[in-house]
């Protein structure tokens, strides 16, 4: 019965080890996607207890890294998908949508600011790109989705980007 | 355009300095993480035993621990619905002549869902190719189902969400959507209906949006959306009915038992 007992204080000690190596930056990664700083903590969060939960069951404990950043990519989107769920039945009950989180409230940085316009595929598979310097197809592996809807993503992405910065790059 | 990206990494680099900073693992992350590692297990036990003696005890109660807020009704024996064979997708619905003088015998035993349901995997993204309707005269049973082109390897059905609602709307704008009926079904799934890998749009699902059915279970089915990888669709009943859910990695049907 080795495969249904429980954690033990040995393995707590190595999931503390793998929570401090890595999820500083699954927490930076969330940030960017969701621009929400207690959001992105709480994702990271979750990811950790889904994949903790798993672990001996991953084909390859030692890309852990990668599965936390799918993980937390993955919760982001249904975190916008509930979201999106929940504001459009407020709206229909005749209630005030809840506010926005991911625009920059200081207005200091425009580029961030129009990133936020963005919807949060086309800035999760740019943030992917450009902030973690994945390749279209590591992108589209994250996403799960096709390399075509990553290159479209990005491609739709950046043209919003550079006109809203006014950039002829 | 080099200068452009490299300022936008600089943006994001700048931006990522903002992100809180964890310290040590939170207790209750170790936590729930136990009592996922003791479900997972016995979770796999219950698969191990569905296997071996071919039961459906593992998939229902997997199905309830999915919808647990779904209110049921079993009219009989539990098992699961099978897609039908014999049910070709067409874009013309279609009705079978011959009454059946069980009404919804074929579906004795299937769980039936009366409110709200959800299900599937979020990290399925399938085609929506098809969709087909059929509905069985005199019988009390109206089948719809959509078709799906699975990515390579999937297995699960896409994230799916089935509910009734007082008013059906377009997905994205929230514009109401008329469809006849008294009764109204919001459908919603995971897949993508349009293709975006070029650089113009191209519609995968090339079928009618639009569907004026006589009944008597279903009056009207109208595609209400095609928004960021979710499809929407909204069915007009002639009443309330309860319906019976099928899924997998190519397809969502959807049985309507009077």
């Amino acid at each position: 019965m080795m495969q249904a007992r429980t954690l033990s204080v040995t393995e707590s000690g190595r999931l503390g080890e793998l929570y401090e190596r890595h999820a500083p930056e699954a927490v930076r990664l969330g940030y960017l996607i969701t621009g929400d700083a207690a959001l992105s903590e709480d994702l990271v969060h979750e990811a950790f207890v889904k994949l903790l939960g798993r672990f001996r069951d991953l084909r390859n404990p030692d890309a852990f890294h990668w599965y936390l950043r799918k993980t937390v990519v993955n919760l982001a989107r249904s975190h916008f998908r509930h979201a999106r769920v929940e504001r459009e039945y407020a709206e229909r009950e005749g209630r005030r949508p809840a506010e926005q989180t991911d625009a920059d409230p200081t207005g200091r940085d425009e580029m961030w600011t129009a990133l936020a316009r963005l919807s949060e595929r086309q800035r999760a598979a740019i943030v992917l790109r450009y902030y973690e310097d994945l390749t279209e197809a590591q992108t589209a592996d994250v996403m799960g989705v096709r390399l075509g809807t990553v290159k479209s993503l990005v491609a739709r992405g950046m043209a919003r980007l550079r006109e809203e910065m006014g950039s002829d790059d | 355009m080099t200068d452009f990206n490299d300022e936008l990494r600089e943006a994001l680099s700048r931006k990522a300095t903002d992100a809180p900073r964890p310290g040590g693992i939170p207790d209750g992350v170790v936590r729930r993480a136990k009592r996922r590692r003791a479900a997972n297990a016995t979770l796999a036990g219950g698969l191990a035993l569905t296997l071996a003696f071919g039961g459906f005890l593992g998939v229902r109660a997997a199905m309830e621990a999915a919808a647990p807020e779904a209110p049921e009704v079993v009219p009989g024996t539990p098992s699961e619905p099978s897609p039908d064979p014999t049910m070709t997708p067409s874009p013309e619905p279609t009705e079978t002549a011959e009454p059946s003088p069980e009404p919804a015998e074929e579906l004795l035993g299937v769980d039936l869902r009366c409110g709200r349901y959800e299900d599937g995997s979020d990290e399925v993204f399938p085609d929506f190719v098809d969709l087909s309707i059929n509905e069985k005269a005199g019988a009390g049973i109206a089948r719809i189902r959509f078709q799906f082109e699975p990515m390579a390897g999937q297995t699960d059905a896409p994230w799916h969400i089935i509910d009734f609602t007082d008013q059906l709307v377009t997905d994205g704008e929230g514009a109401p959507v008329d469809v006849e009926g008294q009764a109204f079904v919001a459908v919603t799934f995971m897949a993508q209906g349009v293709d975006l890998s070029g650089e113009e749009f191209v519609e995968i699902y090339t079928g009618p949006k639009e569907f004026h059915l006589d009944g008597p279970i279903i009056l009207e089915v109208e595609q209400t959306g095609d928004y960021e990888g979710m499809v929407s669709w909204g069915i007009g009943l002639s009443e309330r009915t309860c319906y019976a859910v099928d899924a997998g990695p190519d397809h969502l049907t959807i049985t309507f038992v009077r």
